[in-house]
């Protein structure tokens, strides 16, 4: 499980580099209900982008974490319906 | 079988409250970095983003070679005839395009406005769609000379501004970044029209003119100001019967895509 963990996280961190935005948040998705415990990588890769491509946005209060609060929303969304999708397979 | 598994639920929520706190924590700790220390976090994930994307630079100009490597004499003969005719013709259109722009010059130099010098040419690291934000990376920065705030440009046609710079490396904020608002002016038949352009993102923009303003395909979007910098030309227009505004829509000439070089104004 760890291997898998790692070899995920560095796939998030190569997509961050190299491919587009999209690549890594359907990865961090599937990563967040592959693994046991919360894929909490899924918020570092959002930082991640933000400090490497990011540009303050007038619409956001000129803040540089407009992918960070984006994650964030959908780390909410998220969370709920895991713990759903763990119960019944139980 | 009650009690175990309360303990079981009670350690695995425990454990998941610690995570998530330790989480928040990161988040916080990054966000108060990035406040206190604006270049930091930044410049430092930059030095090891850098090599990677230089390394896949170098390894997609080695692969843009090999189609040409498999293609036929024919085709590839056949293809430079085209090219050579196309360009060729070009030639013919730009024939006095050169002496124009030394006229324009020596007339800008008479009445005291020469322009700074040559820019600053930059290599493009890292292209939209690799973000949401629709920014270009490239692999010059403060060690170069880059300024934030400054123009940039390929060619005649402006692109964006420098948002942020770092040591050897620098982010443009395009101008069709969603949302963005860019004051311009619209050529229609000699009259320059002061416009509020959007961006849509990709190179996309638009804007809306009252109905009493003509505006049709074909007209240029031009950067206020001594130097002629050009946005795009107007594409389409729609407008109804019922509505007060056309709404024109345009796009960038730059294909970002395959965007490689870009300069950078020295002057802003």
């Amino acid at each position: 499980m760890h291997i898998a963990r790692i070899t995920a996280d560095c796939f998030v961190a190569v997509s961050v580099l190299l491919f587009p935005w999209w690549v890594t948040a359907l990865t961090a998705v599937v990563c967040f209900f592959l693994f046991k415990s919360y894929y909490y990588e899924f918020i570092a890769a959002a930082l991640a982008v933000d400090i490497l491509y990011g540009a303050p946005q007038s619409r956001f209060g000129d803040s540089l974490f407009v992918v960070l609060i984006g994650a964030l929303l959908i780390l909410a969304v998220l969370m709920p319906v895991r713990r759903r999708m763990r119960l019944k397979s139980r | 079988m009650k009690m175990n598994y309360h303990l079981i639920r009670s350690a695995r929520s425990s454990r998941g409250k610690l995570e998530l706190a330790f989480a928040a924590a990161l988040v916080g700790v990054v966000v108060l970095t990035q406040a206190i220390f604006p270049g930091f976090l930044g410049g430092t994930l930059m030095k090891v983003a850098r090599p990677v994307w230089r390394l896949e630079q170098a390894i997609l100009g080695i692969a843009r070679k090999v189609p040409a490597f498999f293609r036929t004499h024919i085709s590839l003969e056949a293809e430079i005839v085209e090219l050579r005719a196309e360009l060729e013709e070009k030639d013919r259109i730009l024939l006095d395009r050169d002496a124009l722009a030394a006229e324009n010059q020596l007339l800008k130099e008479e009445f005291g406005r020469s322009p700074a010098g040559k820019g600053i040419l930059a290599a493009v690291l890292a292209l939209p769609p690799r973000s949401p934000y629709d920014t270009l990376v490239l692999d010059i920065g403060e060690e170069g000379g880059v300024a934030e705030g400054a123009l940039v440009r390929v060619g005649p046609v402006a692109i964006g501004t420098i948002v942020r710079v770092h040591t050897r490396t620098s982010v443009v904020e395009l101008y069709s970044a969603p949302g963005t608002e860019t004051p311009l002016q619209l050529s229609h038949e000699g009259a320059l029209v002061p416009i509020e352009v959007v961006g849509l993102g990709n190179g996309a923009f638009t804007f809306t003119l009252p109905k009493e303003t003509s505006v049709g395909a074909g007209d240029m979007v031009l950067m206020p100001g001594i130097q002629t910098i050009l946005f795009g030309t107007v594409d389409s227009v729609d407008s109804t019967v019922t509505g007060s505004f056309h709404t024109a829509y345009f796009r960038s000439p730059v294909a970002f895509s395959s965007l490689r070089f870009v300069e950078i104004d020295r002057s802003e």
